[in-house]
């Protein structure tokens, strides 16, 4: 009968419930947050805005996407799964991150699709950006990724999973405009351009070199390739990755204390009307779980794309095939030690 | 009863009624401190009514039910966003990670279900309530309750987990 059925699913789960012990020390870590008066400044409450960004992407551990490694000539199913991780030490988490750098009146473009691998212990992160323009079957009228991400993120999360064959934790998607208030209460991020370009939207210059940006011309950065890509419009993913991490890094020289109490009330100041309620702890609980990874070993991996003739379409390279499947196996660190010319550091 | 001897006798309870809910530990234990932290503000006058414990239970149905996301982020997609039942989708990559709980089919597809249903279900068949006391606890009609917990029963019959096993009609209550 279903009525037995689901009883017996909730009698099933019930062993998945915390300690009382452990719901002792949350509420004792918030009254001693209480006792201790602390100013919400505004660039902490802004760097707690770039913290859930990031602590977005890991608020909901232990979900997992289905695979379906459908992707013509994709990668192997058989791979081994992921260790588990120690006692105590955060396990390894695979997001996908959409990135949205769309603003009113701009010409509108498609969401940036990047996967976000954080590496058993927490202390590793890598991000890998796929082309906008893969091919998706199967979804109506778009058939690049990028679009189906745009209109429909839920299926472009599935496609992600098609076509990398890599089990994903959660996804996420990142309105980067509403970043900018943030970058600018830091006192703006520091990137490194690899080529000068002149914005088409703004005409404002960005000369090579290291480049300190406000949160518009930063925002300004994100939003177009610096010149006509051969393989499509990956690289504006690869500049959204490049804030972030800067956007991290800021936040991070800032001093945002690895304090839940604390981080909670940041994140209700710097949400804008967002109150302390389950979300927010539930953000500052998952930066605290991955509190030992710092900007500097996030870093970005780049496979060399490789274009068709005449054709919309971008199709991925062989060695990705080894990259996905380092990913499920939370092997990505052998992968870009074999493959060092592949890693592109964010964060200097 | 002291707000810390309330904790100590029921908190167990508590944070098993908001996996419930919730259908994750974490999530569960941010939704319960969450509560418990306003729980203690007031707990004088919260002691002093016929059953402290329901009123509490009423504060964490309603936290889990008035979640709210922040503006940074528009759409954090669940497992059960992310593969809706039937799409073919649920085969999946064996993780030894994961618990013979996690594997569970019909969990998943309870977490699937919109947060109001779900929390009907919970209350009738984890917590024994009947069809007013969910009304009072989910601030609605009793009409309104049977609907949610009809739609939900409907959404799991159609599940593939459910055609695996023989088909009992009008067994709801």
């Amino acid at each position: 009968m279903i009525d037995d059925e689901i009883r017996a699913a909730f009698a099933r789960h019930e062993h998945l419930a915390p300690s009382v012990d452990e719901l002792r020390s949350r509420l004792a870590s918030r009254a001693a947050g209480r006792a201790r008066p602390r100013p919400l400044a505004s660039p902490l409450a802004a760097a707690a805005a770039v913290v859930a960004v990031t602590a977005a992407a890991v608020a909901v551990p232990a979900l997992h996407a289905p695979h379906d490694a459908s992707r013509a000539g994709g990668p192997a199913a058989t791979a081994p799964a992921r260790q588990p991780a120690a006692p105590g030490q955060p396990p390894a988490r695979t997001f996908v991150l959409l990135g949205d750098s769309n603003v009113p009146g701009a010409p509108a473009q498609d969401d940036s699709v990047m996967l976000l691998h954080v590496a058993r212990g927490g202390t590793r992160a890598y991000l890998i950006a796929l082309p906008p323009e893969l091919r998706v079957d199967g979804e109506g009228r778009c058939t690049q990724l990028g679009c189906v991400a745009d209109r429909d993120p839920q299926a472009g999360v599935r496609q992600v999973v098609r076509l990398t064959g890599v089990p994903v934790d959660a996804a996420v998607t990142i309105r980067l405009p509403e970043l900018v208030g943030a970058i600018d209460a830091l006192g703006g991020i520091d990137v490194e351009v690899e080529e000068p370009f002149t914005s088409p939207l703004s005409d404002r210059t960005f000369p090579a070199g290291r480049q300190h940006l406000s949160g518009a011309e930063a925002l300004d950065y994100t939003q177009q390739g610096w010149k006509p890509h051969p393989v499509g419009s990956v690289e504006r993913a690869w500049r959204q990755q490049e804030v972030l991490a800067a956007l991290l890094a800021a936040a991070h020289d800032k001093g945002v204390t690895a304090d839940l109490d604390r981080l909670t009330g940041l994140l209700a100041v710097a949400g804008d009307g967002i109150d302390a309620t389950a979300p927010l702890s539930t953000l500052a609980s998952a930066l605290l779980r991955y509190r030992n990874l710092v900007p500097h070993d996030v870093v970005a991996v780049r496979f060399p794309l490789q274009a068709q003739n005449n054709s919309p379409f971008v199709v991925l390279p062989g060695e990705t095939d080894d990259l996905f499947a380092a990913v499920r196996q939370d092997a990505v660190p052998a992968y870009t030690a074999r493959h060092p010319e592949l890693v592109h550091r964010l964060v200097p | 009863m002291t707000f810390d001897e309330f904790v100590t006798a029921r908190g167990l309870s508590l944070l098993r009624f908001a996996v419930m809910l919730t259908g994750d530990r974490d999530l569960a234990l941010d939704v319960v401190q969450e509560t418990m932290v306003r729980a203690q503000v007031r707990w004088q006058r919260i002691s002093q009514t016929d059953r402290p414990e329901l009123y509490v239970r009423r504060m964490i149905t309603n936290e889990y039910l008035n979640w709210r996301r922040g503006s940074w982020f528009r759409r954090v997609l669940l497992r059960a966003d992310a593969a809706p039942p039937g799409d073919g989708l649920r085969a999946r990559v064996p993780d030894h990670a994961e618990t013979a709980a996690e594997r569970d089919e019909l969990w998943t597809l309870l977490a699937g279900l919109p947060r109001q249903q779900r929390a009907a279900l919970v209350l009738r068949y984890y917590e024994d309530l009947s069809d007013q006391q969910i009304a009072d606890v989910l601030g609605c009609k009793v009409a309104t309750v049977r609907a949610y917990i009809s739609r939900a029963l409907a959404t799991l019959r159609e599940s593939a987990v459910l055609t695996l096993r023989p088909r009992v009609h009008g067994s709801e209550r």
